[in-house]
């Protein structure tokens, strides 16, 4: 019984492991090198070659007024938050070209 | 019957090893009592019923949102909806100051709350000997919050403190 009791215990805490939570939203700049549908490519300030997707949920802005994603062109500087999974974008800052 | 409660006793012994306790969680009703508790012993008997002495003019409403927009944005948001990146992490979470919530308590209860801060949650204590305007003053600015217009909330971002990420991200956008 008591054999049973650590074997059930040590699964639950194992499984413990899959609420395991994501850090924090990562942000880049940089400026727009391609957009393919929904996959934006970015190369950053930092000099990184980076790609993200936009989904429904993204929202884009220009100052304080609201964009949209057709504002987002190739040679597009731009702000991008992304969501905790790291690929998708939650807020697309569009500024100049 | 006692193994199955062991085990059920577990689980949560097992994330909280695994995790920690994390302030992303809301409060339980416990929790959530004791910060009320808190918030109500932040309030001297002298100041509870006491009444604004600032009269409000558009001049202390602008004034007053300024300093807000500086020292109180951060968590609670130029709205003061409480809906920022800290104000949702902090435990409890920033309240919705255009509530009744908030809006209920008197005038010398919110003063009493900014003076002496909450202890046991996020909220600080403001201010010091000397500055008893100031804080009257923003106590007319929550008591406006509820009907601000979005042109105000829009005119408060001069005034909030900008990181250098922010500033770099800014002039980045501008093309600079």
């Amino acid at each position: 019984m008591i054999r049973k009791l650590i074997v059930v215990s040590l699964l639950l805490f194992v499984a413990t492991a899959a609420f395991a939570h994501a850090g924090h939203h990562h942000k880049y700049l940089g400026t727009v090198t391609a957009v393919h549908g929904d996959e934006v490519s970015l190369h950053t300030t930092d000099g990184h070659d980076v790609t993200f997707t936009v989904t429904s949920a993204t929202s884009f802005k220009r100052g304080d007024a609201d964009a949209s994603r057709n504002d987002v062109t190739v040679g597009t500087r731009v702000s991008v938050e992304m969501t905790l999974d790291g690929k998708t974008a939650s807020v697309v800052k569009v500024g100049a070209k | 019957m006692l193994v199955v409660l062991i085990v059920i006793a577990l689980v949560p012994a097992g994330a909280i090893l695994q995790h920690g306790i994390s302030a992303r969680d809301e409060p339980t009703r416990g929790e959530a009592m004791i910060a009320r508790m808190m918030r109500h012993f932040a309030v001297p008997a002298k100041l509870r019923d006491a009444k604004n002495p600032i009269p409000v003019t558009p001049e202390v409403l602008t004034e007053a949102s300024r300093h807000f927009a500086d020292h109180c944005a951060q968590c609670h948001g130029n709205d003061g909806r409480g809906k920022t990146e800290v104000g949702k992490s902090l435990y409890p979470k920033a309240p919705d100051m255009t509530l009744a919530s908030t809006q209920d308590l008197s005038d010398g209860e919110l003063f009493a709350i900014i003076r002496n801060g909450v202890r046991l949650t996020g909220m600080p204590a403001w201010g010091g000997d000397g500055d008893d305007a100031e804080d009257w003053k923003l106590v007319r600015f929550i008591r406006h919050m509820p009907n601000m217009s979005k042109e105000e909330i829009r005119a408060m971002k001069r005034f909030n403190p900008i990181s250098r990420a922010d500033l770099e991200e800014e002039e980045f956008l501008n093309g600079k």
